[in-house]
């Protein structure tokens, strides 16, 4: 690890002081969990570190009538084990698969949203894009995109809460560049997929940090996260789906369904979507939703597998969501 | 910085850049430590105010002002944590390195917590439990048994570390202080084939902190080995401390010492090396064609079978006709198959530590599995008196077979040498999968041949071995891998024909299993294949073809020494009885079953020897010394309760000394299960001798017959008299002379142990996963010394066998760069991941063996990738031919009918035809690699004066 300047503020406005506006310079840290494993292997080598471990503002959740804003240094553990988790079945499910003991307490909300992706060439130092993608296709891309990966771009988007939370519709709240600058960001804008190396793959300035997650009033929205993992350990899925959908008469009047570790960015399936609304939740028309998310899919030499998990999954979050999981799970 | 750790106040600050775990070992507290310093294992987990975290992912800075746990700290002084003596109790550990975290963690859990295990102890990994007895701990079960004289063999006696370990007070190779340290860190090559031309040093140099840089014209140019075995020629020496030519992306290049781990890697950045790139390989097949890149061209070539072909070991043997014994056949069944790279992953990282004491001598304390061979090793390297080195274990992290190999006290006795200093070099978790030895890739090709009713008419196996760029075990596992597994059916035509060949692949190691696992993966699958073809219950062709009893090596007297019959009925009646998890509901679960046996020879295939010193102490207690080495496998607790049964004293009356080689006398070390194999027929013998003395005495002193006499709970008892040991010592003239015996065992062969293993698992087509429902194992292990022990060796074993089956592989790429050096993406089983196996005994007992055991430390893992394989092809309908099971081959096998696995090809028979004309030279070397294994060597028995 590269020696730092360890800095702890104590208010929003003194982490946004202590922020370079250049990249690279500074590192924004919250649990840890990914950060200090990157510094280790030198993958991110910041001058300072700005923790936000004592910023009191980042570790509440409010809740009023219309939305629960949950602070970006709140545990993964402490969102579960809110009464609001509750309302959002999605997230709750999606925390109950993450890790272990140990991460789930160190682990914060805003950190695991914005982890690095898991991508075996940039965690072995190859670079994000892993030379523009190649090192990625002619070598093991089992673990790879297998949608919107015509770019550069091969990896997933590793965050196991950002498809329930794009499912649910939720915002950012974004500080800075200077202290009285806020954003208020839906969260599947945040992510983007990187063109060139300079990019990252969030929407977020060097001098910014995620200081807020807005989850909307379900309003009766029902929701569910399902993970399809080889194994019960503590790996990453090999394909997510999570799904919110309003039912109204027997009938799904909205919805939406988003796939995480399939894309560089949680993928919103408007395909699943378009098959599941107007139509009754029931195993088949589930399998349909699921078809039809897979049917855009462009996997990679080694990853056809996945298009199939995505189908499954895609089927297993709304049949979970309606309440009609059925053995087999 | 001010903090608290385990109620005890400290300020001080951290360096640039600390995480808490190495801060808090910086302070003394060494039960947190390290698996993979990246938050996969949970080794280094401590309370942060009272909850659970991998400390290796805090920042040391956050600790300030907070409250620290560690488990030295969990209960006052002298006093044990609920959860601490639970785990005593269950002797939930074996190696113990993981068992600081898993306590911190289980005892963090409320009781509603404890019911839902699997998923509470996700970031807790193990490797040598199976997690069984961990589960046992926290339910609270104990198994323990009362230590009571006498009855030692047979009895759950406790590991001899337990209570040190629990609290948290046994040091492992890095847990010690020591000031003034050098760090050696060093460059590794970028290439996989490539010559050193330039090494410009400067930078480096100048860098505050660095006192020493070395490369290949600063060292001995000494070849060498990095295996150890006893019979140092089975490993030809083609490895240099450092070499201009580098075979392997990751060989050891420049080693850099300086005064923190820090600077030393910041040096290292700054070495820069001019290479000429070579042609690289990394196929085995392609190795061995003509205009191959060639690894060891004339010169380096010694004692390769075929330089231009790569070709470090061919061997080929037949008997029988085989040709003829197809032609018998009503059935013939062909198929390949492929085993992959696995790792060890043994949780403490390889390293070492030495310092030169006032008197000279050089001392090496380390995680060695042969102290007494890495000693006569660096003797010969540095040119040393062996007597000048003094090499040690304390306790060990599990080793599996990786450290059967000198890897890293060479440049530390270097470091010495060179510059005075006590010098450590302590592995990273990348560097284990780097440049650590791994599980040898086969390739492999079985024909087989049968009649209807099911008899066997002719085995072929033809295996080709990636031993990559170094020869090291290569050869000696090539010889195991060709023998019991084929040796485990009767059949009269057999041929085997195999070839270790050089790639530029990180070389592979030994590795439990040593050869076996992968062919018998092969074999096993392909008799379940030919037994559908005939119509054949795949059980009932296994009682037709299995070795007999009368086949059975060392069949004597009325002595049972046979079980395989029983095992195989013990693991039929168990899967059909319904135990075990049902199916998951719905129709997307396919549930099989299947089994996979195995006949294992249980000693080294080349020479071992042991020598085993025993002795009485004044006060009536005895001394035992053995140089067998302790990392887990339980063998130091196994040769206490030998000595400890022949003596009629209880286990805890026998002080024993393990794994050093100032207070041991010599021994091979601990591989291939000669731990109670060998070693505990040394200290059988010594035990034995040592009784006879001690009757003899006492016979002489009370005027009794010799032949009466008989030891009996610290006393000899004669009818109606009776004299204890401390009094006989007193008694006898020249007594600490009298009472001290020494002997010496050499390995023998014994009679194989016997292994079944059964499955009954359920595969997902929807989500290809595979869900183990119900495992059995039944062995046939002699005298069960210790069932506590054994069983646990069991579990670890079925463990690491579904970890190599279902999830684990060492992913390289074309440039030879591993993928995948971490425990997130090389996935190791986790509690979740093992069902609890119900596990069989067979009645038997072995007179070659000591007090009638057979070895079994590595053997349970043979059988279970080909058992698992078997199940899955019942479930599913298509074999599963490569290895690890993983989610894209499985969704290959359900829905894509043209099978063809990487890693393969179909140049087999092309080969064969070439392998026809063999050299004379070969033939020779194919008749000693067959021969040697198998001389016999009568059991010595040598006095001490
Ligand atoms: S050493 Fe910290 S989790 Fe492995
Ligand atoms: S006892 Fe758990 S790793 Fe060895």
């Amino acid at each position: 690890m590269k020696a730092f300047e360890y800095a702890a503020p104590r208010s929003e406005s003194e982490v946004l002081e202590l922020l370079s506006g250049e990249a690279g310079h500074t590192e924004v840290l919250a649990g840890g969990t990914d950060l200090v494993g990157l510094m280790k292997k030198m993958i991110v080598t910041p001058d300072r570190v700005v923790s936000l471990s004592r910023v009191a503002s980042l570790k509440k959740i409010e809740a009023d009538s219309t939305a629960v804003r949950v602070g970006a240094m709140v545990s993964l553990d402490e969102l579960a084990e809110n009464p609001v988790s509750e309302f959002y079945p999605a997230i709750r499910q999606a925390i109950d698969e993450i890790a272990s003991l140990q991460l789930r307490s160190q682990g914060t909300l805003g950190g695991e949203l914005c982890q690095r992706p898991r991508c075996w060439y940039f965690r072995d130092g190859h670079g994000l894009l892993a030379a523009r993608g190649k090192d990625v296709v002619e070598g093991d891309s089992r673990f790879h995109a297998i949608f919107g990966n015509a770019g550069p771009a091969k990896f997933v988007c590793p965050s196991r809460l950002a498809p329930a939370l794009v499912a649910l519709d939720a915002r950012l709240r974004i500080l800075g560049p200077h202290s009285n600058d806020e954003t208020l960001m839906p969260l599947e804008a945040f992510y983007r997929t990187p063109k060139s190396e300079r990019e990252r793959e969030f929407l977020l300035d060097p001098n910014q940090f995620v200081a807020q997650v807005i989850l909307p009033h379900p309003e009766g929205r029902l929701s569910a996260s399902y993970e399809v993992r080889h194994g019960a350990g503590p790996e990453y899925p090999l394909v997510s789906a999570a799904s919110s959908i309003l039912v109204e008469r027997g009938r799904v009047v909205e919805a939406r369904v988003v796939l995480g570790q399939v894309a560089p960015t949680p993928w919103i399936s408007r395909e699943a979507i378009d098959a599941i609304v107007g139509r009754p939740v029931t195993p088949e028309t589930a399998e349909a939703a699921g078809e039809a998310a897979a049917s855009v899919a462009t996997p990679l030499r080694d990853n056809e597998y996945k298009v199939r998990l995505a189908k499954v999954a895609v089927k297993r979050s709304l049949l979970k969501a309606a309440g009609l999981e059925t053995g087999g799970f | 910085m001010k903090l608290r750790v385990n109620g005890q106040e400290f300020d001080r600050e951290p360096a640039p850049g600390q995480c808490l775990r190495t801060y808090l070992r910086d302070l003394g507290w060494f039960a947190v430590r390290k698996g993979c310093d990246a938050g996969d294992c949970g080794a280094c987990t401590v309370w942060f105010d009272g909850r659970p975290v991998h400390s290796c992912l805090v920042p040391a800075f956050r600790a300030e002002n907070r409250e620290v746990t560690t488990l030295e700290g969990l209960a006052p002084d002298g006093q044990l944590h609920p959860m601490q003596e639970s785990f005593l109790q269950a002797q939930a550990f074996q190696c113990g390195f993981c068992t600081s975290g898993m306590i911190m963690t289980c005892a963090s859990l409320g009781e509603e917590d404890k019911q839902d295990l699997p998923f509470r102890l996700k970031g807790n990994l193990c490797r040598c439990t199976g997690y069984r007895a961990i589960e046992d701990a926290v339910r609270g079960r104990a198994v323990v048994d009362e230590d009571v004289a006498g009855r030692a063999c047979g009895s759950n006696i406790g590991s001899t570390f337990a209570t040190g370990l629990v609290r948290g007070r046994e040091h492992y190779t890095m847990d010690c202080a020591i000031d003034n340290l050098l760090h050696v860190k060093v460059v590794r090559s970028p290439h996989a084939h490539a010559k050193v031309l330039r090494i410009r040093q400067d930078a480096a140099k100048a860098l505050p902190g660095v006192r020493l840089i070395v490369t290949w014209e600063d060292v001995p140019r000494k070849p060498f080995t990095t295996a150890t075995h006893d019979e140092y020629h089975c490993n030809p020496d083609d490895t240099y401390l450092l070499d201009n030519v580098v075979r392997f992306r990751g060989q050891r290049v420049v080693a850099v010492y300086a005064d923190s781990e820090a600077i030393a890697e910041e040096a290292c950045r700054l070495i820069e090396i001019d290479y000429e790139v070579l042609p690289a390989v990394f196929d085995p097949e392609e190795a061995m064609q003509p205009g191959a890149p060639q690894l060891f061209p004339e010169g380096a070539a010694a004692r390769i079978d075929d330089p231009a072909r790569n070709i470090f070991k061919h061997t080929e043997s037949e008997i029988g006709d085989v040709a003829r014994g197809f032609e018998e056949a009503d059935e013939v069944y062909e198929g390949e198959y492929f085993t992959q790279r696995v790792q060890h992953v043994h949780l403490e990282t390889h390293g070492s530590i030495a310092w030169k004491s006032d008197d000279g001598r050089i001392h090496v304390r380390t995680d060695t599995q042969t102290p007494h061979l890495i000693q006569e090793k660096l003797a010969y390297l540095f040119s040393l008196d062996p007597k000048s080195l003094h090499v040690f274990s304390e306790r060990v992290g599990g080793g599996f077979g990786a450290k059967q190999e000198m890897l890293t006290e060479d440049l530390c006795v270097l470091g010495v040498l060179k510059t005075g200093r006590p010098t450590k070099w302590e592995w990273t978790r990348g560097e284990e999968f780097i440049a650590g030895p791994g599980r040898h890739p086969y390739q492999m090709r079985v024909k087989l041949g049968a009649r209807r009713d099911g008899t066997l008419t002719a085995i072929e196996l033809r295996a080709v071995s990636n031993t990559g760029a170094y020869r090291n075990h290569g050869g000696e596992v090539l010889a195991a891998a060709l023998r019991s597994p084929v040796e485990t059916y009767r059949c009269p035509n057999k041929k085997g024909a195999g070839y270790a060949v050089h790639t530029n692949a990180i070389p592979a190691g030994a590795f439990r299993g040593f050869g076996r696992t992968q062919t018998t993966f092969a074999i096993e699958s392909a008799i379940d294949e030919l037994a559908e073809k005939l119509g054949i219950d795949p059980i009932e062709m296994r009682r037709i073809n299995m070795l007999r009893e009368d086949r059975a090596p060392g069949a004597e007297g009325s002595t049972k020494i046979y079980g395989a019959d029983q095992c195989v009925d013990f693991v039929e009646q168990a899967l059909n009885s319904g135990r075990g998890e049902p199916k998951p509901a719905g129709d997307m679960w396919r549930e099989g079953r299947g089994i996979a046996i195995h006949f294992h020879e249980s000693s080294p295939p080349s020479q071992h020897r042991s020598q085993a010193d025993l002795f009485l102490g004044p006060n009536g207690t005895f001394h035992l010394a053995n140089g067998l080495a302790e990392f887990g496998n339980g063998s130091m607790n196994a040769i206490r309760q030998i000595a400890a049964q022949v003596l009629g004293v209880r286990a805890a009356d026998v002080e024993t000394v393990v794994a050093d080689t100032d207070r041991t006398p010599y021994d091979a070390g601990t591989f291939a299960c000669a731990g109670t194999s060998v070693s505990g027929k040394a200290v059988e013998l010594a035990a034995r001798a040592l009784k006879d003395r001690l009757i003899a005495a006492a016979a002489r002193r009370l005027g009794c017959p010799v032949a009466d006499g008989k030891l009996i709970d610290g006393h000899v008892v004669f009818a109606g008299q009776s004299i204890g040991f401390a009094e006989l010592y007193r008694q006898t003239p020249q007594a600490d002379q009298e009472f001290h015996v020494t002997r010496l065992a050499v390995a023998t062969p014994n009679s194989p142990a016997f292994l079944v293993q059964g499955f009954r698992v359920a595969v997902n087509t929807d989500t290809c996963e595979i869900r183990i429902l119900q495992s059995v194992h039944a062995v046939d292990a002699g005298t069960v010394l210790n069932p506590m022990q054994l069983a646990g060796q069991i579990e670890g074993g079925i463990a690491h066998g579904i970890g190599t089956t279902l999830f684990e592989r060492v992913v390289i790429d074309e440039e030879g760069e591993v993928l995948n050096a971490t425990l997130r993406n090389y996935r190791i089983p986790a509690f979740a991941d093992i069902p609890r196996s119900e596990i069989y005994y067979a009645d038997t007992r072995d007179p070659a063996g000591p007090m009638g055991a057979k070895a079994m430390g590595e053997a349970p893992i043979i059988p279970i990738s080909a058992a698992l394989g078997n199940a899955v092809k019942d479930a599913i309908g298509v074999r599963l031919s490569s290895l690890p099971f993983s989610a894209d081959r499985v969704y290959e096998a359900l829905y894509d009918s043209e099978l063809d696995w990487p890693g393969l090809n179909k140049r087999w028979t092309a080969e064969l035809d070439q392998a026809e004309q063999l050299t004379e030279l070969q033939r020779d070397n194919v008749r000693h690699a067959d021969e040697a294994p198998s001389e016999d060597v009568p059991n010595e028995a040598l006095e001490k004066s």
